[in-house]
């Protein structure tokens, strides 16, 4: 609480002094400089001259490019339509006209009383009439030139493939301004910036997480554990040295726990010694299960993940997040860190409904090694090819932002099966 | 194991001691086995982590000026990598990384793509190409990069053609890149048939005009002194039917567009034909034809002149298309009291009702991929344009407007194109195109009014 007092007071007293000789009453009232920019005058018959002297621009010409292709096209059949020049207007008509004959398109509009929006099937509806007697001013008669979809275009020709590209070597610029100091070669490979994104150090924070593992366990069993020697204590931090499988540090006491509780009828019977002796025999027993087990550096980290995997599952999203010693908020992050690079809207329709599984390795530096599709459903394999790449850009573009893994758990991440499930967000 | 310190003087204990080794000495080696049976378990057992949270926008990409190799092929090499651009940007699935943001460009086609400087940009795709001119030819080559994974996305490609066509180079470019990243055909290198409208509403003029499917190269196919309508291209693209009034009556007529000729189809005196559209072989015609005051399907093979009818109704049945397999026709009928939509056998029979909702529905096209059909619905005063699979399930509407109307399928059935007008004496016909997933609505350019597109499919 004192400490407390002081470090409000301190607050608050450098508060004070900032405010007073820090310039907070004192705001810089001075204007900033305006900026001249010189200005020529010009007369009105200057102006004049300069703009009947610019070029004119022209209303038309809606794709100057093409132009020269139509302007060089002959005009062959220029009229083809013309021959019959107005025998609409007799019209002999002998049957009777339907209303809504003309087109399909003339029906639609048709029931919408306040519009007359189509007005071909106005024109159409009323065979007699000729529709077009007064020749606007704008069309002038059609310069119909011929298509250039059949014969004499330039079709443009599927070549082979090109020569293969160059190998990607990642970035010139890169390599040459500051890598080349050959003291240390390793800062010319870490010039990329995910490198510097990813800061986990390697192998410092080890020590701090086996103090917080075994402290999990130790309150639970220390109390009954006590009269054996400090053996067993020693013996539980070093079966359980990270603190990521924290479904570990709760089935880890479990059988520790178990067999003093079923010695305590024993000693309710007999004597305490005995009990005791029959919980140290017990705990011998255990010790010898718990070196046998543990003599393998990976038998700690494997006692746990059957029931550590649904455990990590159900701390995630509800879906099958089995990670072995990955912990729910290393799963999460990945998920963080990954799933919004997963984009899907450039797919196709199908690509963008099927479910891909991949397999993911990583190397040490938590830098993608490979990626392969390991299974799909839903659609084709060309389709599922696709929805393959687009989930591969997300797990390179996380990689590249930083998995923040841990890296003593390389052996457990080095190889994960991710799978991107479309059903929730599929386009149509 | 256990020491001999532990060995206490009472009852059993000797027992219990032996029984204590020998229950050691069995479980010893059972749990070493364990042991090393759950290690090569957690080595097989992978964590298995599941994303079901897919994020849906337009993915970024970069495409820079295209390299120009020799003299003059530099505004072709800006040009084509424009319409590249233009192309890819148009569909609403991609997001076009502005020039001004680039690290670095592209100084030579077969440099090493410094992939650190797209990521920096964020960059997820890099179209490189070059333009080598010689003479009249163009050579267009490109290839595309996954930014990400920093590898090549598929081998390069190259196209040859005369300086004219650098426009369809470019979106034979374009149709490449957007097969390869998003799986599906692509639809830039084709175009669009419509009615090009002028003058007044009251004495409106029309005419028949082609142009690329984003509004370039308009060229026109008749003059304006017969009314025409609804035209559509043959499965090749080197035919139109359409209706002309040219006559005072509505007939399909057929042209050729190599050399504009026409011909009218099925010119029965006393008869009326209209809404044409080609069978999926290209030698059937699907129509149809009023006579009577009776208005049915029929079809007509262009090359012997037999003509089929299909219904026999006395109500009217119009806007036939076929399926993409031929199989099945799609068609507009009133025969329920209002316009809806069926579906018969292509050699006729009893038709099925596809549509059930509420309001009128019209002009069905067939999908090229055939998983939808493209209509117009009539509900409420106001017109929309709207898909439903071929089973009747699924129907969505796209569009709504004042009057949208006459759908038509880019040719890889990804994009609608329609018609729609505005409101009022002064309104007007413009061209519009959706995807089929509602997004990305934007109006087509075109030189004047225009109305009755229809796609072509993808040009060779």
């Amino acid at each position: 609480m004192n400490r407390g007092l002081l470090i409000s007071g301190i607050g608050h007293l450098s508060l004070i002094l900032w405010a007073l000789l820090g310039g907070l009453f004192t705001w810089n009232t001075e204007t900033p400089q305006m900026q001249a920019v010189s200005v020529s005058m010009v007369t009105s018959s200057e102006l004049d001259a300069m703009q009947s002297a610019a070029p004119k621009v022209s209303d038309t010409a809606p794709a100057p490019t093409e132009q020269p292709a139509a302007t060089e096209a002959p005009k062959p059949a220029a009229k083809p339509e013309t021959p019959k020049p107005k025998p609409a207007k007799p019209a002999p008509k002998p049957q009777t006209p339907k209303p809504e004959v003309p087109k399909p398109d003339a029906t639609l509009p048709q029931p919408t009383p306040k519009p007359k929006p189509v007005e071909k099937p106005a024109a159409a509806s009323d065979p007699t009439p000729d529709p077009l007697p007064t020749p606007d001013p704008a069309p002038e008669t059609a310069p119909a030139e011929p298509l250039p979809l059949t014969s004499d275009t330039p079709q443009p020709v599927p070549m082979p493939p090109t020569d293969k590209p160059p190998a990607p070597r990642p970035a010139d610029r890169i390599a040459e301004t500051p890598v080349d100091p050959t003291t240390q070669p390793n800062l010319a490979d870490t010039p990329t910036p995910q490198q510097s994104d990813t800061p986990s150090p390697d192998a410092k924070p080890a020590p701090p997480q086996p103090a917080a593992a075994p402290q999990e366990t130790a309150t639970q069993v220390t109390p009954d554990v006590a009269p054996p020697p400090d053996n067993t204590t020693q013996l539980a931090p070093r079966s359980s040295p990270r603190p990521a499988s924290r479904p570990k540090g709760i089935g880890k006491p479990a059988p520790d726990a178990t067999p003093t509780a079923t010695a305590q009828p024993d000693a309710q019977a007999s004597n305490s010694a005995s009990a005791n002796q029959s919980t140290a025999d017990q705990a011998a027993i255990d010790a010898a299960l718990a070196a046998a087990t543990a003599s393998d550096s990976t038998a700690s980290a494997t006692t746990a993940p059957d029931s550590q995997a649904s455990q990590a599952g159900s701390g995630g999203t509800g879906d099958q997040a089995l990670g072995a010693a990955l912990n729910s908020g290393e799963i999460d992050n990945l998920r963080h860190v990954i799933g919004p690079l997963w984009n899907i809207g450039s797919l196709s329709t199908e690509a963008s409904q099927i479910t891909v599984t991949m397999r993911v390795k990583l190397g040490p530096d938590q830098k993608v090694l490979s990626v392969e599709m390991v299974d799909f459903n839903g659609g084709s394999q060309a389709a599922a090819q696709q929805a393959f790449e687009a989930a591969k850009r997300a797990v390179y573009r996380g990689a590249q932002k930083g998995l923040s893994l841990q890296s003593d758990k390389y052996d457990t991440w080095k190889s994960m099966l991710f799978t991107f499930d479309t059903s929730k967000g599929r386009l149509r | 194991m256990l020491s001999p310190s532990f060995r206490p003087a009472l009852y059993r204990h000797e027992d219990r001691m032996t029984r204590s080794h020998s229950l050691a000495r069995i479980l010893g080696p059972l749990a070493l086995c364990l042991g090393l049976l759950n290690a090569f378990a957690a080595q097989a057992e992978e964590p298995h982590i599941t994303f079901d949270t897919p994020v849906i926008e337009p993915m970024p990409y970069a495409v820079p000026d295209f390299v120009a190799e020799g003299g003059g092929a530099g505004d072709a090499a800006h040009n084509i990598a424009r319409v590249v651009a233009d192309d890819l940007t148009g569909t609403g699935l991609f997001r076009e990384i502005p020039s001004g943001a680039y690290i670095s460009g592209i100084a030579s086609f077969d440099a090493p793509v410094a992939y650190a400087d797209w990521q920096a940009i964020n960059a997820q795709v890099l179209i490189t190409g070059a333009v080598q001119a010689s003479g009249n030819k163009l050579v267009v080559k490109f290839r595309l990069f996954d930014v990400a994974s920093g590898a090549p996305l598929g081998d390069g490609l190259q196209f040859a053609g005369s300086a004219k066509s650098w426009r369809r180079m470019a979106h034979k470019v374009a149709d490449a890149a957007y097969s390869r990243i998003t799986g599906e055909g692509g639809y830039f290198d084709s175009r669009v048939v419509f009615v090009s409208e002028s003058g007044p509403k009251d004495a409106r003029q029309k005419r028949l005009a082609v142009m690329d499917y984003d509004g370039a190269n308009v060229q026109y196919l008749t003059d304006s002194k017969a009314i025409v309508l609804a035209p559509r291209f043959s499965p090749t693209g080197d035919r139109i039917l359409y209706t002309s009034y040219a006559s005072g009556f509505p007939r399909v007529n057929l042209m050729n567009t190599a050399n504009l000729s026409t011909q009218v189809l099925d010119e029965q005196p006393g008869s009326m034909t209209f809404a044409p559209r080609f069978a999926p072989d290209g030698h059937t015609v699907v129509f149809s034809l009023e006579k009577d005051g009776n208005s049915d399907i029929y079809t007509l093979n262009v090359d012997s002149g037999a003509l089929i009818q299909l219904t026999d109704a006395p109500s009217i049945e119009t806007a036939p298309s076929f399926s993409p397999d031929g199989s099945q026709i799609v068609f507009e009928s009133d025969r329920s009291g209002a316009q809806q939509i069926y579906i018969m056998p292509a050699a006729g029979g009893e038709p099925t009702r596809l549509s059930s909702g509420k309001g009128k529905y019209g002009t069905p096209v067939w999908s090229p991929r055939g998983d939808y059909i493209a209509f117009t619905k009539i509900g409420d005063g106001r017109f929309y344009i709207g898909v439903i699979r071929p089973d009747g399930t699924d129907e969505r509407l796209l569009t709504a407007s004042f009057l949208d109307e006459g759908p038509t399928w880019a040719p890889n059935g990804r994009v609608i194109m329609f018609t729609r007008e505005s409101e009022g004496a002064a309104g007007s016909a413009t061209l519009y195109s959706v995807d089929i997933s509602g997004r990305n609505l934007h109006q087509v350019t075109t030189p004047g009014a225009a109305s009755d597109p229809a796609w072509s499919p993808l040009l060779p």
